[in-house]
């Protein structure tokens, strides 16, 4: 009788079989054409040196190289905002055929074009198929996307991009020029023009970020993305802030005097207005002006920090002369 | 009417929900192509890749949740003389919620993937339960044990969540969703095996099901080794339950509800009936809600406590 | 038949119901087991019926140990009567009697032609034959009762224990069955014990009475029994010091 209990690690070896990812050689890509100066994550090779076919080197999750056909890929699902950002800024928006949800996309040619499949946990595979995808643009959560292995039943070629991870605000921006990769266009002049007037600049304005939920406020590690974006703009957050970019809840006891010492209140969450923001810590008493980031930041934000950065600085410096695309200021 | 017409209506009832799940999707695609892709004629390629692909094996999977959950729903209800178990009530979700916070949340244990990690937690909550049932007598016991390291292990699956970021905070919640969407064929390979022997030792247990209701005194002086039925019950439920959880997360609600539509519609509380019967009805209530779930694009889970809750609340105050 | 060798049983370690029984109940016979509240009764009921193990000593019924043997060839000898009732909704009286057989069907449990006739049987034996297709959790006490014991002839074993099978019975209905636990004893043969608060029929049916007493049992046959000190003990009325 116990000797049926052996069934359950048969079960659980099988349970374990992941269809099989097709794998690209690489041995024949011996060039760099592109080694990133921000990113640590992905790499462009090519045949040799005067050849223009390329393979693009991912690594994480785990390392992936897809080889780019002629002219490029000519139908692209992204499932993340910032992918339609590099994109669009390498012209290659009508290339767009899917993406998550239509309704958070800012770019109208994306906007009209696009076919809506789902996210996580409701993936429109029949939406998927009929966008008739070359390549689809994914990332993973701690490891593969358990997406994976239908795709790669359906046969759907995809790749990972982890442009999240970088928390340079140019180490991000700089996927701009992976992506061109994949459609066939060279971002590197691009690239180098963003880095050029990304400019940091010096000043003491004191920054708090993000709002309490459920009485608990988490603040970004002062590598994170964010802090880094305020400290370039000549900003600093004003809490104690963990090391590294994971963000760690903090005491609303001193959360509540940071947050009253500000001079800037930065991206509340989901809140219109400044009654709403101020609902959100009740027990606050800050006097000053209040920022919250557009969709947009996520979208063309990503490839364009010189832009965002620019924004930034003139939040701190009250500066509303021109309109922003990256911000709103709370009524 | 007779039982046997009752089985016959209700096998006719579940095959046409299984072609009115197939043609269903968000792509409209005519009748006669899905019985082309189908029996192999005329159908685009488009069509058919979608058809084979995709809502052939979400209909089958759909179909085999249902009687898995239903069979495991009845087996726990019995064994514990309790209306309220349903086949999670000792942990196995609990066990398989655990394994796949390890993947998503802290990345242990990443060459199994989600299915391997949800079948490994529910497969060391099983051993600990089968351990236990060896040296207690008293089954409510056993339940009690069960409920409170159901609960232990939520409580450190809660610190797991708390303490991981937004994103695989994000990925495990929707792994709790539950989705019948993201099997592959050997992944439904594997779970229609894992099913079938669940099946075959639930065969070997519907004598002892009936001797069970009568009561431990009663079913031991009848010949009942009451361990060893035990032991095949949990088996089998971790078979059943263990499968389903395994490849589209915990679904809720049907192992519940089933066995109280079966016993309402049947009228009878012989287990040679019921069995079958609540297969039957759970296969039904996945197929349906499958198709309301791609309709409306909500996941599975949401559907399932919608519908069974008004289902069973019905059958109760009909008596 | 029945054999007690030297049995003590308890229900906890502290506390010794009954010490150095040893007692034969021949076949054929029906036993009447009687004795204060909390004497014993039940726990040398259960004892025997192998669901609990005696503290020392060996029990043989027709030669098999019940706490030795496997639990199917138990089934076929002992079959047993629990106080209280068994309600499982929408089983019907034909079922319940039917579920008897268990020990003699295959893997099913599915009713041959000669697990019918012997099902038909039991439920006429106890007087129940109009009571086929009402569901046991509509039946009143007494006619529950019944049912288990015709469930309990069903299980067709040269052994049966009752537990307080008269009570919650109005009195026909007691001596009704006490009548019927005779008949069966002398007629098929069968080795019957049934513990009891009625004493009257008990009298006047059983072939003897075992009385628990203190720790010890005394078996005798009834007119005997009325004439020891321990019975008159019992029905004495003077047991409450005042």
């Amino acid at each position: 009788m116990r000797k049926l209990l052996f069934i359950i690690p048969l079960l659980i070896t099988a349970c374990a079989h992941r269809t099989p990812t097709p794998t690209e050689t690489a041995q024949n890509y011996a060039a760099t054409f592109y080694a990133p100066t921000y990113s640590k994550n992905f790499k462009i090779k090519a045949l040799s040196d005067t050849s223009t076919q390329r393979l693009l080197e991912v690594y994480l999750p785990d390392t992936l190289r897809i080889t780019i056909p002629e002219g490029g890929y000519k139908s692209i699902i992204c499932l993340s905002s910032t992918y339609i950002g590099y994109l669009a800024e390498a012209n290659a928006a009508d290339r767009i055929s899917g993406v998550s949800r239509r309704d958070l996309v800012t770019n109208n040619i994306v906007k009209n074009n696009a076919v809506e499949v789902g996210y996580d946990g409701a993936f429109d595979y029949e939406a998927i198929l009929t966008a008739k995808p070359d390549i689809m643009l994914i990332y993973g959560i701690n490891g593969p996307n358990p997406i994976v292995d239908k795709l790669n039943e359906l046969g759907l070629k995809y790749v990972y991009i982890h442009d999240f991870e970088e928390q340079h605000p140019l180490g991000r921006a700089e996927w701009l020029v992976a992506l061109g990769t994949l459609v066939g266009k060279d971002m590197r002049d691009k690239f180098a023009k963003i880095a050029a007037s990304y400019r940091p600049a010096k000043g003491d304005t004191k920054v708090m970020l993000n709002a309490p939920y459920s009485g608990i406020w988490f603040i970004p590690g002062r590598d994170n993305y964010m802090s880094r974006l305020i400290a370039d703009a000549g900003g600093r957050v004003n809490a104690p802030q963990p090391v590294g970019n994971k963000s760690e809840p903090l005491d609303m006891e001193i959360a509540l005097p940071s947050l009253n010492g500000s001079d800037i209140w930065l991206n509340p969450g989901q809140v219109n207005s400044v009654a709403e923001a101020k609902r959100l810590a009740p027990h606050g008493k800050f006097a000053g002006e209040i920022w919250n980031q557009k969709p947009d930041f996520y979208e063309s934000g990503a490839a364009r920090p010189d832009l965002v950065l620019e924004e930034i600085k003139r939040i701190f410096s009250h500066d509303e002369s021109i309109p922003f695309t990256y911000f709103t200021r709370l009524e | 009417m007779k039982r046997g017409s009752l089985f016959i209506l209700l096998t006719i009832i579940t095959g046409i929900l299984i072609l009115i799940d197939i043609s269903v999707g968000s792509v409209s695609i005519p009748i006669a192509d899905v019985i082309g892709a189908l029996s192999g004629g005329e159908c685009s390629v488009h069509n058919r890749t979608i058809i084979l692909d995709l809502r052939l094996i979400k209909s089958i999977t759909a179909l085999l949740v249902g009687i898995a959950l239903g069979i495991s729903g009845l087996q726990m209800q019995t064994l514990f003389h309790n209306p309220l178990a349903g086949p999670y009530v000792l942990g196995l979700s609990s066990g398989a919620s655990l394994g796949v916070a390890l993947l998503l949340l802290t990345g242990m244990a990443g060459t199994f993937g989600i299915a391997g990690a949800a079948m490994i937690g529910a497969a060391a909550m099983m051993l600990l339960l089968l351990i236990a049932n060896e040296r207690i007598k008293d089954v409510m016991t056993l339940l009690v044990l069960g409920i409170m390291a159901s609960s232990g292990i939520s409580a450190i699956v809660q610190i797991l969540q708390y303490l991981s970021d937004e994103q695989a905070l994000k990925a495990y919640v929707i792994w709790t969703m539950g989705s019948l969407a993201e099997v592959t064929r050997p992944q439904l390979a594997t779970m229609t095996i894992a099913i079938v022997i669940g099946v075959i030792i639930t065969i070997f247990t519907l004598k002892s099901l009936n001797l069970i209701m009568m009561g431990e005194t009663y079913a031991r002086t009848a010949g009942l080794n009451l361990t060893r039925s035990r032991f095949m019950l949990l088996l089998s439920t971790t078979l059943l339950a263990g499968a389903v959880t395994a490849f589209c997360g915990p679904i809720g609600f049907v192992g519940l509800a089933v066995p109280h539509i079966a016993r309402g519609i049947f009228r009878t509380a012989d287990h040679r009936i019921l069995i079958p019967g609540s297969a039957l009805m759970g296969a039904i209530m996945m197929l349906c809600s499958d198709i309301v779930s791609r309709q409306f694009l909500v996941p599975i889970n949401a559907v399932t406590s919608l519908a069974g809750i008004p289902i069973v609340i019905y059958i109760v105050l009909r008596k | 038949m029945i054999q007690f060798h030297d049995i003590s049983v308890a229900n906890n370690p502290q506390n010794i119901l009954i010490t150095g029984l040893t007692q034969s109940l021949a076949q054929g016979t029906l036993t009447a087991l009687i004795g204060r509240n909390g004497c014993g009764k039940s726990t040398l009921l259960r004892v025997l019926a192998g669901l609990q193990r005696p503290i020392s000593g060996k029990i043989s019924l027709g030669g098999l140990n019940p706490h030795k043997c496997g639990s199917a060839d138990l089934a076929h000898t002992v079959a047993v009567v629990t106080t209280g009732r068994t309600d499982v909704r929408r089983l019907t009286c034909m079922e319940m009697v039917g579920i008897g057989r268990s020990p003699h069907t295959g893997l099913f449990g599915r009713l041959n032609q000669l697990d019918h006739e012997i099902v038909e049987q039991a439920i006429k034996a106890v007087g129940m034959q109009d009571f086929r297709d009402r569901e046991v959790v509509t039946l009143s006490d007494g006619e529950a009762r019944r049912i288990m014991i015709a469930r309990a002839l069903a299980q067709d074993t040269p052994i049966i224990l009752l537990d307080e099978p008269t009570s919650f019975l109005d009195v026909p209905g007691r001596y009704d069955i006490c009548e019927l636990l005779a008949t069966l004893a002398h007629e098929r043969n069968k080795t019957i014990l049934y513990s009891t608060h009625e004493l009257e029929p008990a009298m006047q049916y059983a072939n003897q009475i075992m009385l628990i007493s203190g720790r010890e049992a005394v078996t005798l046959p009834p007119e005997e029994m009325r004439l020891t000190a321990a019975f008159r003990d019992l029905t004495s009325g003077r047991t409450l010091a005042l």
